[in-house]
């Protein structure tokens, strides 16, 4: 009786003793685990998994593993730990390769049972030398940190579950408004499927997306916020990655690596909380344009669970993009308000917000996608050329872009200033064509067909809905009907259709190309024709969207029949598809950073023009003629080192990063600055004045200017929360028994 | 009217037994599965060279057709096939009249269960959706003719006989004639499902004892004890291998079971699953979308507190008993602590083969809140909704069962 009065307390009191347990076990001391001895292997006998060490005895945990070794070939090994005492999935890491240039192991182990019987295990390839020392096991936090942050989200649950019980007993919960959470919640989790999974399916680009998480985490441990550099990457030489290809989405799952989870439990987070929120969005989005919360919904599962978006996002590994479909229908939503809205309307001031908040996620998540969303935007202004001339128009149109380029200075700025500045291999990237990876007319209705990975199609759903608007357009039944629709349908309508004419190969991209060097150099970038059906989609799903609207407004059973036929498409493409995906495409599970390895950087597109990929390896200074090294220490991006230069001249020391602008050097001692050079294979050159000798440290500093950048961002975050935040609804201002009424 | 009405049920029946029947039409036996160590026993008891492997196969034929895992499983469904397969000489007579029978009598029985779990309902929709689901399952469909367990066929054909006769005694705590017919028909279905699987008649037994333990019903215990009894041959073959070596004398690996086990995702999968492991399908998955509307949206109160007997709280039993199943399908489950038990449970569970059968256990379980769902559905809701949906149930399981029929016919060879 007293826990079903008082089970808000209970949870709470539950939650907080447990916490007060996690919280303790934390602050006691880790344990460090050493042990003394070596293995020699001989050259050229490759072996499979040697035990190096064995009968370790470890409680539950989460342990980095250092192992001592020397090497004089990259790749000659790889090392892990083995297990076969503890039940399965109870260990879990990928191990990590062996350089020339390291000399010690560094990557984490999962192990969820206690063991008395663990063993290092080396499997070597039979290449150069490979010689083993001591074995050094420390214990972390992060097992704990995990079971923190996985109680807390679990408590938030049960609380938010057992807080929506008691307002559905005290019926303060309105009907539409529960089925609109239950049926977003299912499309949430029916678009999450593939997360479900013990394994991540291996799309083309996983694990240059999975190096960007990992990035991001190394980036906020080596003190970069926001990062820009990731500094492990291509083989702690940091890449520029970040500052072309925006991670603000990342800081996410890099949070959940921080606090100890496995990089493919991340990674399947971060994609629940985008299904969740792209279903959300797309329900609010599509919902307010036909003012019905049923067409939303509909429209949102067609959105949500459509076959490009889940093969993008899943079958793909294309995270980028995946994410920035998210955004595809706040940018809708806000280009059908400010062109069909009446431009006296109060509420018509707030139009430019979900202009402003789509373009931002665009152009921090995908910066194509931003490309053909801008692309798109110009079109639909040149259909409603006229308004665009209306005062208040123009100004939310004009709030929107600013809107946008505020919430995206902090990361415009040193995206301009490198693209302009650094002289990156993207900008040499004209030549690569894309017409031939158009897709067929037939392709266009059908999913992913196993034998190409790019012949994906819209799915027979939409391009039926389509159709159907089409005959309801030719039937003349479009008369009559409230104008604002009718012109936003039609103009969805030609839009959608464009753009799957845009995806096929008989789309002259090649002539496009060659016209100039910029359309060369846009052209090329889009690698995939089908990149269009992203908006593509987002359209299509609009027309099925005024169908239904229309035929609700003609028969009420048509009207269920049309939200029956998305039902069944849905399961016949989407969920099909992803069961199909499942099955045949490979999967991997990875768990540690070093399991990916450092070098996969995809077409090494922010790479300095003329970098020779193949050299770079880990490694350590290059001192030059008469500089010799008292001592070198590199931790991330940063390099300590006391220096020596003999003789006549100046000198110079090559350190194992790329030479980035950011940049800088100097002496420990004084502060004073020290030239920095593009050294050999484009790294960080430090030159020493002639008879130097000190402590030289050198490390990357952003800008001040870019800081510039992040304040702006900054203000605009804030004055956004502070103006926006207690508003329910983003624009119309309309109460909703106003719009049933409407 | 009321007779219309039950001849389009029963015309509703006929169609999804054809359904289920489809990959019977090809004339011939489909390569794949475990079919090839069905055929050698099958061989051996129409041969009928050993006298002593009547019941069970023999040591030759276990290890000739591989079964080793599923050496306890006895002949006795068996023989009617063999007799066939003896007098025509044809093995596809034996198989096909083997597997029309079972489909037809698991139409009978699912019939008869759900017809008991809804009775006094005014509706018969309730038990024709529930029949809908249990035969176009897709985790039955897979254990007929992808896997081609024929034992496991026989289980299925068997278990809503039980659960009839189970329901029949719940509900009549008297000792009366129709009680005593209730009790014989379970302690003889109970045996019947021993006899095809026995480690399948342990779980049932088990959770038997449980629901009597619960719900205090003492009748229950009669026909788990004659029903143990009567499958004492069975018993006494797994004593053997798990305490005498018989494990060890056939070569029958000890095995971790973990690995295959489901993911959650999995559940989920559609006309196409990894091996072994197909999910609910899109007709159980709409019955279970419809209960938990009705449930959270509608504010229905599902699972009420009725007397022990009446549908709803048999829904609300078979929901813990699907979640418990569910959970133990799962490849998270730890079985490896369960065969740290001592070497009786490491074989135990290693005969298990995979913790798959447990996701089949759940999805006979989930079939009847299903239909429970589209019962409160035709009641609550207006007729257009109910309809609607009624069709896309129908169309999902139907479609769902002839595309995974068409596909094994499609791509599996004649044997």
């Amino acid at each position: 009786m007293f826990l079903r009065k008082n089970r808000f307390i209970f949870v709470f009191a539950v939650l907080m003793f447990l916490l007060a347990g996690l919280a303790i076990r934390i602050a006691l001391p880790n344990a460090v685990y050493q042990y003394e001895g070596g293995h020699v292997f001989t050259e050229g006998e490759a072996s499979d998994g040697t035990v190096v060490y064995e009968g370790i005895a470890l409680p539950p945990g989460v342990y980095h593993v250092a192992l001592d070794f020397t090497t004089d070939t990259d790749l000659a090994a790889l090392c892990t730990v083995r297990d076969g005492t503890v039940i399965r999935g109870g260990l879990r890491t990928n191990g990590e390769h062996l350089y020339a240039g390291n000399h010690q192991t560094d990557f984490h182990m999962w192990l969820y049972e206690g063991t008395e019987n663990m063993q290092i295990v080396v499997s070597y390839g039979g290449k150069g030398q490979l010689e083993t020392g001591g074995l050094t096991i420390r214990e972390t936090d992060q097992l704990w940190v995990s079971l923190m942050v996985v109680l807390l989200g679990v408590a938030a649950l049960t609380l938010s579950i057992l807080y929506f019980w008691e307002c559905a007993r005290a019926h303060r919960v309105e009907l539409p408004k529960k089925q609109v959470f239950f049926f977003v919640t299912l499309i949430g989790v029916l678009a999450s499927i593939p997360c479900l999974y013990d394994s991540l399916l291996g799309g083309a680009d996983l694990t240059y997306h999975l190096q960007r998480i990992e990035g991001c985490k190394d980036g906020i441990l080596s003190g970069q916020f926001p990062v820009r550099l990731e500094p492990e990457w291509v083989y702690g030489h940091g890449y520029a990655n970040a500052i072309f290809y925006c991670n603000a989405l990342l800081y996410l799952p890099a949070l959940l690596r921080l606090a100890g989870f496995t990089v493919m439990a991340s990674y399947q987070v971060y994609c629940v909380i985008l299904s969740f929120a792209t279903a959300w969005i797309a329900w609010y989005c599509f919902g307010k344009i036909f003012i019905d919360d049923n067409i939303g919904l509909v429209c949102s599962a067609l959105y949500t669970l459509s076959i490009f978006r889940e093969y993008k996002l899943y079958s793909c590994g294309a995270v980028g993009e995946g994410s920035a479909y998210t955004f595809l229908p706040l940018v809708l939503y806000g280009l059908y308000l400010a062109f069909t809205k009446d431009p006296k309307d109060k509420s018509y001031k707030t139009t430019w917000l979900p202009i402003a908040l789509g373009y931002a996620g665009l152009i921090q998540t995908h910066v194509l996608t931003c490309e053909i969303t801008a692309l798109v935007t110009i079109v639909i202004c040149l259909i409603y050329i006229r308004r665009i001339f209306v005062l208040n128009t123009f100004l939310e149109l004009a709030k929107g872009v600013a809107g946008a380029l505020g919430l995206s200075m902090w990361y415009l700025i040193p995206f301009l200033d490198y693209y302009i500045t650094q002289d990156v291999h993207i900008k040499h990237v004209s030549a690569r064509t894309i017409q031939e990876r158009g897709l067929y007319v037939t392709q266009l209705l059908t999913g992913r067909q196993s034998e190409s990975y790019d012949a994906i199609g819209i799915g027979p759903v939409l391009v039926l809905g389509l159709c159907v608007f089409l005959v309801i357009a030719a039937g003349g039944f479009l008369r009559g009907q409230r104008e604002k629709f009718v012109r936003f349908s039609v103009m969805s309508a030609i839009l959608g259709l464009g753009l799957m004419i845009m995806s096929l190969r008989f789309f002259p991209w090649d002539a496009i190309q060659n016209l100039n060097g910029l359309s060369a150099s846009l052209v090329s970038s889009l690698q995939f024709p089908n990149r269009f059906l992203g908006w593509g989609t987002a359209f299509l799903v609009a027309v099925y969207g005024f169908v239904l609207w229309y035929l609700r407004t003609w028969k009420k059973i048509l009207f269920r029949a049309g939200i029956a036929v998305a039902v069944a498409g849905i399961a016949v493409t989407g969920l099909y598809q992803v069961s199909v995906d499942m099955k045949e495409q490979d999967t991997f599970q990875l768990y540690n950073e070093e399991g990916m390895g450092f070098g996969y950087i995809s077409g090494a597109e922010y790479l300095i023009q003329g970098t020779d990929e193949s050299l770079l390896t880990f490694r350590g200074a290059g001192p030059g003629e008469g500089v010799s090294l008292n001592s070198y220490q590199k931790k991330y991006l940063q390099v300590d080192m006391s220096c020596v230069k003999e003789g006549s001249g100046a000198g110079y020391v090559d350190l194992p990063m790329l030479f980035y602008k950011g940049y800088r050097a100097f002496e420990k001692e004084t502060g004073a600055g020290l030239e920095l050079q593009d050294g050999w294979n484009h790294v960080v050159r430090v030159v020493l004045p002639e008879g130097f000798a000190g402590e030289v440290r050198v490390c990357f500093v952003s800008p001040f200017y870019w800081r510039i950048g992040e304040f702006v961002t900054l203000l605009v975050i804030v004055y956004m929360i502070v103006f926006f935040w207690p508003k329910k609804s983003i624009n119309t201002g309309v109460k909703y028994e106003k719009r049933v009424q409407q | 009217m009321k007779k219309e009405f039950s001849n389009k049920i029963y015309f509703g029946y006929l169609v999804i037994l054809c359904v289920a029947m489809f990959p019977l039409t090809c004339g011939y036996i489909m390569n794949g599965g475990i079919i090839r160590e069905w055929l050698v026993r099958l061989e051996e008891l129409s041969a009928a060279t050993n006298a002593g492997a009547l019941l069970f196969p023999s040591e030759g034929a276990i290890l000739s057709g591989g079964g080793q895992l599923r050496a306890m499983n006895s002949n006795l469904w068996f023989l009617f096939p063999a007799l066939l397969v003896r007098w025509t000489g044809k093995m596809v007579v034996g198989w096909e009249c083997y597997m029309i029978l079972m489909q037809i009598g698991t139409l009978f029985t699912a019939i008869l269960m759900f017809h008991r779990l809804f009775e006094g309902k005014t509706s018969k929709y309730p038990a024709f959706f529930g029949v809908l689901l249990y035969m176009s399952c897709p985790y039955r469909i897979y254990l007929c003719y992808d896997l081609a367990d024929m034992s496991q066929v026989a289980v299925w054909a068997l278990l809503p006989l039980y659960i009839w006769a189970v329901l029949g005694i719940v509900r009549n705590h008297k000792m009366s004639q129709k009680n005593i017919v209730n009790l014989v028909i379970a302690a003889l279905s109970l045996a019947g499902i021993g006899y095809a699987n026995l480690l399948q008649m342990l779980v049932v037994a088990g959770f038997t004892l449980l629901v009597a333990l619960c719900s205090g019903s003492i009748f229950l215990l009669l026909p788990f004890a004659v029903g143990s009894a009567l499958t004492l041959p069975c018993l006494l073959r797994l004593y053997y291998y798990l305490f005498r070596g018989a494990y060890e004398n056939l070569g029958i690996p000890v095995q971790s079971i973990m690995g295959s086990g489901y993911d959650v995702g999995e559940f989920f999968s559609v006309f196409v699953y990894r091996e072994g492991h197909p999910g609910f399908g899109l007709g159980m998955m709409l019955c279970l979308l419809t209960g938990l509307w009705l449930m959270f949206v509608k504010g229905q109160r599902l699972l009420g507190d009725m007397p022990v007997s009446s549908p709803r709280r048999c829904c609300a039993c078979f929901i813990v008993l699907a979640a418990v199943w569910l959970f133990m399908s799962l490849q998270y489950f730890p079985w490896e602590y369960v065969q740290r038990l001592g070497q009786w449970a490491l074989k135990l569970v290693s005969l298990l083969e995979t913790p798959g059968i447990f996701f089949g256990m759940a999805q006979i379980a989930l079939c009847v809140p299903g239909a429970w769902a589209m019962e409160r559905l035709e009641k609550t809701e207006d007729k257009g909704v109910f309809i609607g949906m009624a069709v896309l149930v129908i169309t999902a399981c139907l479609g769902v069962c002839v595309y995974q029929c068409n596909m094994l016919t499609y791509t599996r060879m004649p044997l």
